[in-house]
């Protein structure tokens, strides 16, 4: 009996210790609350305290940035731009006139502040299924035919009273909460879509062709790259455009 | 006479058996280029010898199903098993959904008849058996932690946690010069300390973890059955 109260005991210690596991996955940086809403709680684990006016944006940057968008055919737009991150829109005020990109696949490049943009199709695997979608991303390496992709998507987080939480007369506080989210990928060749970057030596150097990671891993000895440190791993993709470039 | 009688009509159903197309996809490669979206299949399956017809869906992260128009080869395309084969389907602006992530589902023959594993009931048989249910929801093919890991676990953590506690045991306690008891034997454990209810806890716990994985699992199937069989939106 005494040791029946003991396992039982440990089980719950270790059940309950389940629910109280962090999800640390996600790179959450910022907390930020949509549009049309008023108080929200916060519950993540980097929180950094901003005015209540920058929770209220869900734009990437508060005010519009000065930019262009080049299209497929070549026709190029100039004015002032905003990504909406939670709408996953690109915006733009052309003379005195608002516009909404509502054909992103016709983009080819987007320059908005200093940072430049391309619209793609990536895949996406999820418990075990494999997704396509398609998303503005922010490209971190030079002009090449290898570029390395970083993602901004607002995750939501809600909590709602349900029917049978009503029912039993047990209040439960609507929340709802926002946490931007960086996501990092790599589109190992022009045009194809872009997959989740992998870290480390083997994963990154497979984006590449065989012939070429003889003289990346050479580039990466020599300048003491780290295969697991992002901005180690530009250097290296710029290195690889580089010497594309060349004829 | 009778016996020959009853071996014939029980075989029956093994011959019916041996004769079905069991038709079976598998390898399924998602890539795009361009505007081009192509998903590439392996067409295999038991006694599957005729051509046999493919159809390619997606369905969402909410399990809706979409039904793309414009792919090639068309549906009355007829794909002959033992071979890789591929479906591709032209994106533009109207059928893209920029919203939604697509997953894809290659049906063959009759869409109806399509099976998408069992539902929340194969949880029942997770109960029973550690990873049972596992094999009736999902290609165990596919699967990175196989059933049989989950059994073996399970029964591994579970003997290890008996034998520790029946391997358990006091010390003779410490008398007192009078006689009397004046301090209780030291508890030796067999592996570490606490090693049984921990031990026993980590192989309940992931029996539990398995049974509402398989519930999941069955529960998607179950939706997906239905969005299938309810409403089909055209990209």
């Amino acid at each position: 009996m005494k040791h029946v109260k003991k396992i039982f005991k440990w089980l719950l210690l270790i059940i309950s210790g389940c629910f109280f596991m962090p999800d640390g996955i996600s790179q959450v940086s910022t907390i930020y609350v949509t549009r049309n809403s008023e108080a929200f709680s916060m519950s993540f684990i980097k929180p950094i305290t901003q005015s209540r006016q920058s929770w209220l944006n869900p734009y990437l940057d508060e005010n519009w940035q000065p930019g262009y968008i080049i299209f497929s055919d070549s026709i190029k737009w100039e004015g002032q731009l905003r990504l909406d991150l939670y709408r996953h829109e690109m915006e733009m005020v052309v003379g005195s006139d608002s516009v909404l990109i509502t054909d992103p696949l016709r983009l080819n490049e987007v320059k908005m502040g200093e940072s430049r943009f391309i619209y793609s199709f990536f895949i996406k695997n999820q418990l075990g299924k494999a997704y396509a979608a398609s998303d503005y991303f922010e490209v971190l390496t030079q002009p090449g035919p290898v570029k390395l992709l970083m993602q901004r998507t607002l995750r939501v987080d809600e909590s709602k009273a349900s029917s049978g939480n009503i029912q039993l007369g047990i209040k439960v506080e609507e929340k709802m909460s926002f946490a931007k989210v960086l996501s990092y990928y790599i589109q190992p060749e022009p045009n194809k879509q872009a997959v989740p970057l992998k870290k480390g030596k083997k994963n990154f150097l497979g984006y590449f062709p065989a012939a070429n990671q003889k003289e990346l891993i050479t580039f990466a000895r020599d300048q003491k790259l780290n295969y697991r440190r992002l901005d180690d791993l530009v250097l290296l993709v710029n290195f690889y455009n580089s010497k594309s470039a060349r004829p | 006479m009778r016996k020959l009688f009853l071996l014939l009509i029980g075989i029956q159903p093994w011959l019916i058996y041996a004769q079905h197309q069991n038709y079976k996809i598998s390898d399924v490669d998602l890539s795009i280029r361009f505007d081009t979206l192509s998903v590439d299949f392996f067409l295999g399956g038991k006694h599957a010898t005729l051509p046999t017809s493919a159809q390619l869906y997606f369905f969402d992260q909410d399990l809706h199903i979409y039904k793309p128009e414009n792919v090639s080869p068309d549906t009355l395309f007829l794909f002959q098993p033992g071979k890789q084969h591929h479906i591709i389907w032209k994106i533009n602006e109207k059928s893209w959904k920029k919203d939604k992530m697509l997953s894809p589902l290659v049906v063959v023959g009759n869409p109806s008849a399509n099976n998408f594993g069992m539902g929340p009931e194969a949880a029942f048989l997770s109960l029973v058996v550690p990873g049972l249910g596992n094999y009736f929801v999902e290609d165990s093919r596919y699967q990175r932690i196989k059933p049989y890991m989950r059994t073996a676990a399970v029964a591994a953590f579970l003997s290890a946690g008996i034998y520790a506690s029946n391997q358990r045991y006091r010390t003779e306690p410490s008398y007192s010069v009078g006689g009397e008891m004046w301090k209780s034997g030291e508890v030796k454990y067999r592996f570490f300390r606490n090693d049984a209810e921990l031990l026993i806890g980590t192989g309940v716990a992931i029996w539990l973890s398995d049974i509402i994985w398989v519930a999941i699992r069955g529960t998607n199937n179950r939706t997906l059955k239905k969005n299938f069989n309810t409403m089909i939106i055209t990209l």
